[in-house]
C-alpha cells in the first residue's frame, strides 16, 4: 500500500524548518550562531477533510504500512502548491480526527521530510537571478521565450 | 549578489528586545554595574508575506546561501523601512493564508 491519493491543496498545509543552531551570546562581542548538523528535517503539517472511507484507509497506511509511524514511506509534500516527493514519517505516528459533520472528518497529522532535496528551490533561485530578480520574472511569457530559444535555463 | 531584497521587507513586531551589554557584578554587599561593550543585541520576532516562486527563493537563500549567517535586507520596524544586516535566528515556520505564504521567524539586528 502507497500514501492514499489525497489532495493537500484543498484544505491547507503548512511547514517548519529547524536547523537547530547553538547560539552563544556573550557579554562583550557578538552572537555566535554555528548548525549543529549538516542534514536537516522539515515537518509538514497537513489537514484534510474526508468521508468515512478515506479516513479508514488513511488510518490503515498510517497503522498498517508505517506499523503506527515506525516506519518511513515515499510522501508528497506541497511547496507553494507544487507537489513534491520524499521520504518522511508521520511524527510521532499520531494523528487526529474530528467529526466535521455527517460522515465527514477532519483528519490532521505531521509529517518529516527526512533529507529535503532542495533541487527545485535551487532552479528557482538561478532563474530569479539570472533575470535580476522578480520583477522581470513576473514576465513569465517573455522570460521563458527567452530560456527555451536561448537554452538559458 | 545575492539578496531578499526583491521582496517587501520583513514586519517586525514591538515585542522587538534590546540587550544591553551591562553587567552586574556584586562583591561583599556591594553591587556595581558598568558597561562591557558597545555592542548591543538586537532581537524581534519577524514576519513576511510571500507568494508563490517568492516561496522556494526564500528557502532556499536561507538555506544554501545564508546558511545561517548575516545578509542584507530590509525590513520594517518602528522608524520605518529600514536596511541592515540581520540573520535569522535558529528556523522558520510558513503558514498558507489566502493564497499567500507568512513566514514567522526571529531575527537578530546588526547595527
Amino acid at each position: 500500500m502507497t500514501f492514499p491519493a489525497v489532495d493537500f491543496t484543498i484544505q491547507g498545509y503548512g511547514w517548519e524548518f529547524d536547523p537547530a543552531y547553538v547560539r552563544t551570546e556573550f557579554a562583550s562581542g557578538n552572537t555566535r550562531q554555528r548548525k549543529l548538523m549538516r542534514k536537516n528535517n522539515d515537518v509538514f503539517s497537513c489537514r484534510h477533510v474526508f468521508t468515512d472511507a478515506e479516513a479508514l484507509t488513511m488510518e490503515t497506511y498510517i497503522n498498517t504500512t508505517l506499523d503506527k509511524g515506525s516506519l518511513t514511506d515515499t510522501m508528497p509534500y506541497y511547496i507553494s502548491e507544487v507537489e513534491f516527493t520524499g521520504t518522511g514519517q508521520i511524527l510521532d505516528g499520531s494523528y487526529n480526527i474530528q467529526m466535521v459533520n455527517n460522515d465527514l472528518w477532519e483528519f490532521t497529522y505531521n509529517i518529516e521530510i527526512i533529507d529535503r532535496d532542495l533541487t527545485g528551490e535551487g532552479n528557482v533561485y538561478a532563474v530569479v537571478n539570472a533575470y535580476s530578480g522578480f520583477d522581470n520574472a513576473y514576465n513569465i511569457f517573455a522570460s521563458l521565450e527567452d530560456m527555451v530559444n536561448n537554452n538559458t535555463l | 549578489m545575492s539578496t531578499l531584497s526583491y521582496f517587501d521587507p520583513w514586519l517586525i513586531s514591538y515585542n522587538q528586545s534590546v540587550r544591553n551589554p551591562v553587567r552586574r557584578t556584586e562583591n561583599i554587599g556591594k553591587k556595581t554595574q558598568g558597561k562591557n561593550s558597545h555592542r548591543e543585541i538586537v532581537t524581534a520576532s519577524a514576519s513576511r508575506v510571500l507568494i508563490g516562486a517568492q516561496v522556494p527563493y526564500f528557502e532556499y537563500f536561507i538555506r544554501e546561501v545564508a546558511d545561517g549567517g548575516k545578509f542584507t535586507d530590509y525590513y520594517a520596524d518602528g522608524s520605518g523601512v529600514q536596511q541592515g544586516e540581520i540573520r535569522i535566528i535558529g528556523g522558520y515556520r510558513i503558514s498558507p493564508s489566502n493564497g499567500h505564504f507568512v513566514i514567522d521567524c526571529d531575527i537578530e539586528v546588526f547595527a
